[in-house]
């Protein structure tokens, strides 16, 4: 990996590129402006293998284009292109390492008042793979593990209806965790994840647990008083006269009934169709025929008085 | 391969390196006009710096000088700019005018809008007919704007799309019997071509001067081509005499059926629901479908043959 | 899960590294411009980390009523208070998101910031088996096995392709407009009325530079002078000219746009892409790592683009109303020759 440190100055003499064209990954064209002028863009795809630099090199051709007579006039964008050079797209930097921080207020011994103290919670010290040294790392937030906790007691939370959009992405702004109830926020598990988060950062020596019960307990009221309030709210409207009409469970039902007496129509078809053919069969009707289709027919009602 | 080693690349490099001249003084002559002032839209308003003060200038001169040649519309790089400049006008008008009160399509009035070829001709651009269908689209959810609010911008927009002369002006007067009484249909049915005279009568039958024995060998035929008079049960009420020309025999026993019902409902209009439901005064649309090269017919392959 | 409050964490984390927060800083209108970010020790004082500047607090109307009621000396006062007050009770939305209002008035360049582009989600990149290695630049990190592309780079990008923008229009350069996934159209358009470019919103048509004659051919062209008016005494000259090419391409598709870019490439113009983490930055001479898959993210990268070119336009024109060009402008005699040769009618016969 020495090829990363390789930094290849502009005016360096041709004998020096060799490091760099045997590594072309870490070949950095916007440091090397004065070779690459100098080079025509065939030139240069052949000496870099499989990359594709002529979007990156238009000025560099668009100057020896001129140079060379091809073309008769300079392009507006030349100097354009010239001040404002393309990134370095090519150049690999080490990807920026991600640690979980924890913020935590806490009395050390010996003071009275409590100090904030941020916790880094080290890795394991499991020797990195060279290969992965420019692989992006897994981003970690305190609130991760609360929020898999919270989900994980209440899966049922995860079936409501929640708005994921952001007007201005500073909606956050408007948040004060001191409280759970937030101004243009539906309380839901998100609430107690970051009221538990702003417990654990602010309370002095608290613990996950008491935490969680303190946001828990919290939730629990405002979902029992939401319900108590729609309740209420339904037995005010009906008081005034409003209807509400089936509801979903009585609708299904509904619709479910109807199913079984079609199938009983269906059924009491079938039942003397048989009945019929097997009197055909018999040659002369007899009295058996006419009572097995009775029967069925009890059966039927049976069945669908049981249902 | 020589080619490929990097020293010969170098050398090859080093040479062009001699032979190349520097593009910086022709480059220099340009700076004059670019590098008079720079201020970017990404700065904030108050670094920007003034413009330098204008000098005395021949206006006359300067503005009947040519500066630069820029294509006519905005959708010059899509290689059909008149056509999508037409969208995006229609497209405009129909959001500008979204909220205006509309009729059922039924109800709005007739356009004709320009045939394929003839739009083709009108933008001079070769437009592909689903490109045309839905511009067709947007003229029709226009015209359904409720005819006494439509804007005059509208009313304009869409006149300039109507082919010349208004086909539907002119309104087909219902057909009536001659003097003698006679009512005449014409009907075509595969490649053959039908005209009846119908006449009140006895249940007399003359087709191409032959009787209806002569004319169809088969029952079924026959059947088919008094099907209108037979449905109505107006057998022995009318003299049929048809000239029929071209096709087959059952294309032209059909036409007949045609042609018939069509005379039927001049002299019985309220026949009309009735012939409707038998079929009679249905155009079977259906033609011989062509052959294909690489088919032996219009879909059947040769058979294959492993050598 | 959902990854909100991204600035804020990232600086907090960073802060509690006791780095110094980069160019991030410049773009977060969260953290105050003027002074520095001072890192914080473990062992100091507690303070709030960002200075946010505090959030007005909805102003309760009910609590306004009574202290008005109190104020006011008779009853016949009171009343009328309470009834001017009455009309204030509930409530009322402010601010709301309207999707339509970033097509509308697209933000300009100076108005970037990172809260913006995260709310329109051009964060967000593919998932990590679908990445190509050559974006590993712009990749801040890995979210639910779907790689998180750097805020902070994608504004720096952003400005930079808009400072591009601005100057090529300000030098009268032809600007093209291309995103040609379903519902970019109208951002395409509008960036393109905006920076008096050019669009295109359905199929490139490949060709379309490589070989113009045949297939912008027929397509009109107009001699102007410096003021953009239309000199039609030159018509005459635009008939056997070749079909004109663009001088920056912007494209908010790489992926499906493979042969315009390629066709960019062999005519030597300068391009601008929008590149996810699974494009090729190598294909574009400017690529903007963001999110090419969120209308609105495109939307509001095309809409940025737009108005960075509409600044370029104004300075443009400002500068002919004072005579003078930012580019040199084609002569009356350079029209009247025959482009292919380069010399004037009949100079072919005269030279033989």
């Amino acid at each position: 990996m020495d090829g990363l440190a390789t930094f290849w100055p502009g005016g360096a003499a041709l004998g020096q590129s060799e490091p760099a064209f045997a590594n072309p990954i870490f070949f950095a064209p916007a440091t090397s402006f004065a070779l690459v002028d100098l080079l025509s863009s065939q030139q240069y795809l052949i000496a870099m293998g499989k990359i594709n630099l002529t979007a990156l090199r238009v000025r560099q051709t668009a100057l020896s284009q001129f140079a060379s007579g091809k073309t008769s006039k300079l392009p507006q964008w030349v100097d354009v292109v010239g001040d404002i050079p393309p990134a370095e797209t090519l150049v690999r930097t080490r990807p920026p390492q991600h640690q979980l921080v924890q913020q935590r207020l806490k009395t050390i011994t010996g003071t009275t008042k409590p100090q904030v103290v941020f916790q880094v919670q080290e890795k394991r010290r499991k020797p990195k793979k060279p290969s992965r040294t420019f692989m992006p790392v897994e981003l970690k937030y305190e609130e991760d593990q609360l929020r898999t906790e919270f989900f994980r007691d209440h899966p049922w939370e995860l079936a409501r209806p929640r708005v994921l959009l952001e007007s201005t992405g500073k909606d956050f702004e408007h948040y004060d965790w001191s409280r759970i109830e937030q101004p243009g926020k539906r309380l839901d598990g998100e609430s107690v994840v970051q009221r538990q988060l702003w417990l654990l950062n602010n309370v002095p020596d608290i613990s996950k647990s008491t935490a969680y019960d303190i946001a828990r307990r919290e939730f629990y009221r405002l979902r029992l008083k939401e319900d108590i309030q729609r309740r209420v709210a339904a037995e005010e409207a009906a008081a005034y006269g409003a209807e509400f009409g089936p509801s979903y469970m009585d609708i299904g039902m509904q619709q479910e009934s109807e199913q079984y007496d079609k199938w009983v129509a269906w059924a009491r078809n079938q039942a003397q169709i048989q009945g019929q053919r097997a009197a055909a069969l018999s040659g002369a009707p007899d009295l058996g025929t006419e009572n097995e289709v009775d029967a069925v027919e009890a059966d039927e009602s049976e069945e669908v008085a049981t249902q | 391969m020589a080619w490929t080693k990097p020293n010969v690349v170098q050398a090859m490099q080093s040479l062009r390196l001699t032979a190349l001249p520097k593009p910086t003084s022709r480059l220099s002559t340009l700076q004059t006009h670019a590098r008079n002032s720079r201020s970017y839209a990404t700065e904030a308003e108050a670094t920007k710096t003034p413009a330098p003060a204008a000098q005395e200038i021949n206006f006359g001169t300067f503005s009947s000088k040519p500066a630069r040649i820029i294509p006519a519309s905005p959708a010059y790089f899509s290689g059909s700019p008149r056509f999508i400049d037409h969208v995006l006008k229609l497209e405009s008008l129909q959001a500008k005018y979204a909220s205006l009160p509309t009729v059922v399509a039924g109800e709005a009035p007739r356009m004709a809008w320009f045939k394929l070829a003839q739009f083709r001709d009108y933008v001079g651009e070769p437009v592909p007919m689903k490109k045309y269908k839905s511009l067709v689209k947007i003229l029709q959810r226009l015209n359904r704007i409720q005819p006494d609010v439509v804007p005059a911008e509208v009313r304009e927009t869409l006149g300039s799309f109507l082919r010349p002369g208004n086909p539907y002006a002119v309104q087909n007067e219902p057909a009536t019997l001659d003097e003698n009484g006679r009512a005449r249909g014409k009907g075509k049915r595969k490649e053959s071509s039908a005209v009846v005279q119908l006449v009140e009568g006895e249940g007399e039958v003359l087709i191409n001067g032959k009787s209806l024995v002569e004319a169809f060998k088969r029952v079924h035929d026959r059947e088919s081509a008094l099907w209108a008079l037979r449905c109505t049960q107006r057998m022995d009420k009318y003299n049929v005499w048809a000239t029929v020309r071209g096709g087959g025999v059952t294309g032209q026993a059909e036409a007949v059926t045609l042609a018939t019902a069509r005379a039927l409902m001049v002299h019985e209009p309220g026949l009309k629901g009735v012939l409707r439901k038998a079929g009679a005064i249905t155009v079977d649309a259906r033609r011989v479908e062509r052959k294909k090269p690489g088919h032996v017919k219009a879909r059947k392959m040769p058979t294959w043959v492993k050598r | 899960m959902i990854v909100r409050k991204f600035g804020m964490r990232q600086s907090r984390q960073l802060l509690a590294m006791s780095r110094r927060a980069p160019i991030s800083a410049r773009f977060n209108s969260a953290i105050p411009t003027g002074e520095p970010v001072v890192p914080v020790m473990p062992t100091q004082e507690p303070e709030p980390i960002i200075q946010a500047d505090p959030v007005p607090r909805v102003e309760n109307p009910l609590v306004e009523m009574m202290s008005a009621q109190s104020q006011a000396k008779t009853p016949a006062q009171q009343e009328e208070s309470r009834r001017s007050k009455f009309h204030k009770l509930g409530t009322s939305v402010k601010a709301s998101y309207d999707p339509e209002n970033i097509l509308r008035n697209p933000p300009k360049p100076s108005q970037v910031t990172l809260e913006m582009l995260l709310a329109a989600g051009t964060h967000l990149g593919h998932s990590t088996s679908r990445w190509n290695p050559q974006n590993s630049r712009y990749i801040y990190g890995i979210r639910e096995g779907v790689h998180i592309i750097s805020l902070d780079v994608t504004a720096a990008y952003l400005r930079r392709a808009a400072k591009v923008v601005e100057e090529v229009a300000a030098r009268g350069g032809l600007i093209l407009f291309a995103g040609t996934r379903k519902g970019q159209k109208r951002a395409v358009v509008k960036a393109a009325e905006l920076a008096k470019g050019y669009h295109i919103f359905e199929r490139w048509i490949p060709g379309s530079l490589t070989n113009g004659e045949q297939i912008l051919g027929h397509c009109e062209t107009r001699v102007v002078n410096a003021l953009d008016e239309v000199l039609s005494e030159f018509k005459a000259d635009l008939a056997d000219r070749p079909s004109l090419k663009p001088d920056l391409v912007v494209c908010l598709n790489p992926l499906e746009n493979v042969v315009l870019l390629h066709e960019c490439g062999l005519n030597n113009v300068p391009t601008i892409g929008v590149v996810d983490t699974d494009a090729d930055p190598t294909r574009v001479t400017y690529p903007i790592p963001a999110n090419d898959d969120s209308l609105r993210a495109t939307c509001l990268i095309a809409g940025i683009l737009g108005r960075a070119g509409e600044a370029g336009q104004v300075r443009r024109l400002k500068m002919a109303a004072e005579g003078q060009t930012t580019y040199k402008p084609i002569s009356a005699a350079e029209l009247r020759l025959d482009p292919f040769t380069g010399l004037p009618p009949g100079g072919e016969a005269q030279k033989k």
